[in-house]
């Protein structure tokens, strides 16, 4: 049995969005307690309570359950996830890492009352869909080290592809919803609320004078190169999340961003997010 | 509106930059998009200062304080009068209907220029504080100049911060807005004892606060 460690894993909790998605914090939630809805297309989705809880939260899930529902994103009675969970993003979390994660929420005070329900439209109120669009778009993150590629620019793919879900938004999405294998980082102009992602690929970057240092600065503070500051949901990334990591993991990141070459595509992406318009047209969701 | 289209069309060809970055706004919606402008410049040219990459200069520094204030607190709210909002305006509604929050935020951005000016003298690192009996000898001695900077960078986060149970103490970023309205505001004595960086990034969370929940992405 491994045990898990509180501070590596509240690191990971707050590099993955777990915090920011599952505390409402602009009405003062408690941490964790559940989330401010998000509003898509499909409805509105609440992150649910995640204190250690027996009722309200999950403290009565074991941890294996626990791993199955972050990596695969299915629940202990066997019902799949909504991929408004970016769960697709954690799937090459370690067992160390799940691990660490939940001695991290079990230090959090538990929360009686669980989050509201999901408001959803059907037919994307039927969780069984899922299965379908499960197996035709889930594409998890696969993570490998590339070998000649320095320390930095590897932890920085683990944490863009992965962890930070920085493609989440910053990733288009085809007609059908899937990824667009060729365009991953090139940006996203359909998000929940109307809002646009712009493209993240090195090339657009560079032209715009973004350097490793300047945008690790932004990571941590929000100031863009030309002296304003990121709006929309990014600011609330910067807030929640990258203000709070290491100089070294933010400078990782953008080491990696950088040096992406364009059109390339990184390797491995999944898309499917809190917008997931993903979801519109898939086979899953318009089978009765 | 075709033809202001149009004419929109042509300024933003024949103007370039200067039209593009206001939307072909007028009035007070042109004048506040000014305002914002001149503080994304102050920003801009900070920033390679506050990061140390560029040989800091307190006296540039009050200056730019000086600009922030002029466009901040009740200058800026004057700036928004409730009217339907036009086209070329980014502004979210919302504002008026949490006009409370909007306002605070703004005053927020008022008190932390003004910390601005006063931290100003103190650089990129903080006063060795008042308060510290456990600065041995032998940490003193060993002082050079990457631990004194260290001294501004922020702390490791506990895991209670982390995980979103306690309220950040060594940024103090996150609950921007909340500040302004709190009692125990940030007073000038407490600024003098600040260095002009950590200012600096209170000064861009107040902005980044500020548009995340009232202007629209472009
Ligand atoms: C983008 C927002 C978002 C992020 C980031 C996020 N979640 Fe969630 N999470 C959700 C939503 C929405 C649901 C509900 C999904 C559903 O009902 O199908 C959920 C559900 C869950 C569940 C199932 C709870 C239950 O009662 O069924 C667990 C466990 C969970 N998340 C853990 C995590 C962990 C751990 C992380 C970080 C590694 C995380 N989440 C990050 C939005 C998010
Ligand atoms: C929740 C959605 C979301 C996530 C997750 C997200 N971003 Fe963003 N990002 C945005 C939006 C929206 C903007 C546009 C911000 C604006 O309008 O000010 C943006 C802008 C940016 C920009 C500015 C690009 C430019 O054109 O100058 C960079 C750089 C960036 N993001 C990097 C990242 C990185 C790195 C990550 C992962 C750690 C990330 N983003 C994760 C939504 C997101
Ligand atoms: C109290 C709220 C608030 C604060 C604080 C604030 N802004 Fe703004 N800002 C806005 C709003 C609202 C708009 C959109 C105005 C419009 O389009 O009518 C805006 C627009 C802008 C623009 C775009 C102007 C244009 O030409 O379209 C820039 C640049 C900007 N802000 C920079 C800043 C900087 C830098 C700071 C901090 C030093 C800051 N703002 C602080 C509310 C705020």
């Amino acid at each position: 049995m491994i045990t898990g460690d509180a501070y590596r894993g509240a690191y990971l909790a707050r590099t993955s969005g777990c915090i920011a998605c599952h505390t409402n914090a602009a009405a003062d939630g408690a941490a964790l307690a559940g989330g401010a809805p998000l509003d898509t297309p499909f409805g509105t989705f609440v992150p649910p309570n995640l204190t250690p809880d027996p009722v309200g939260g999950i403290g009565g899930w074991t941890l294996d359950q626990f791993a199955v529902a972050v990596r695969q994103g299915v629940r202990p009675d066997g019902k799949a996830l909504y991929p408004a969970f970016t769960y697709e993003f954690y799937a090459d979390f370690s067992d160390q890492d799940i691990a660490d994660l939940w001695a991290a929420f079990q230090t959090v005070p538990p929360v009686a009352e669980a989050a509201a329900d999901h408001d959803l439209m059907f037919p994307f109120n039927m969780r069984w869909g899922l299965k379908l669009w499960r197996a035709a778009f889930m594409s998890p993150a696969v993570i490998s080290p590339v070998f000649g590629k320095s320390e930095a620019w590897n932890r920085g793919q683990q944490l863009v592809t992965g962890a930070a879900h920085c493609a989440a938004c910053h990733t288009g999405r085809n007609m059908l919803g899937g990824l667009q294998a060729d365009e991953a980082l090139a940006g996203n102009a359909n998000l929940p609320g109307g809002s646009a992602a712009p493209p993240i690929l090195a090339s657009v970057l560079a032209a715009k004078g973004w350097t490793v240092s300047n945008m690790a600065y932004a990571l941590r503070t929000g100031v863009m190169p030309d002296g304003d500051v990121f709006g929309g949901s990014m600011a609330e990334v910067v807030q929640a999340g990258t203000s709070f990591l290491d100089d070294a993991d933010r400078a990782a990141i953008a080491t990696y961003l950088l040096a992406l070459p364009a059109g390339v595509a990184a390797p491995d992406i999944p898309v499917a997010d809190a917008g997931t318009p993903a979801m519109v047209h898939t086979p899953g969701m318009v089978m009765e | 509106m075709i033809r202001n289209g149009t004419l929109g069309a042509i300024a933003l060809t024949m103007l370039g930059v200067v039209a593009a970055a206001h939307n072909g706004a007028t009035g007070v919606v042109m004048e506040r998009m000014m305002g914002m402008s001149a503080m994304r410049d102050v920003m801009r040219d900070l920033a390679p200062m506050m990061q140390g990459q560029v040989p800091f200069d307190g006296i540039t520094v009050q200056e730019a304080a000086a600009v922030l204030q002029s466009h901040a607190g009740d200058q800026m709210l004057a700036l928004f009068p409730e009217e339907p909002i036009p086209a070329s305006s980014f502004a979210k509604p919302e504002l008026w209907q949490k006009w409370d929050r909007f306002a605070a935020l703004s005053a927020e951005l008022k008190l932390y220029s003004e910390g601005l000016a006063v931290a100003a003298a103190n650089g990129l690192e903080a006063p060795v504080p008042m308060a510290a009996p456990e600065a041995g000898t032998d940490s003193m001695a060993g002082m050079d100049h990457s631990t004194m900077k260290m001294a501004t960078e922020p702390e490791k986060f506990s895991v209670a911060e982390l995980m979103g149970v306690s309220k950040r103490a060594a940024a103090a970023t996150g609950q921007s807005g909340e500040l302004a309205v709190a009692s125990d505001l940030p007073a000038g004595p407490q600024f003098a004892a600040m260095a002009a960086d950590d200012v600096f990034e209170r000064i861009s969370q107040t902005c980044a606060s500020c548009h995340s929940q009232f202007r629209n992405g472009n």
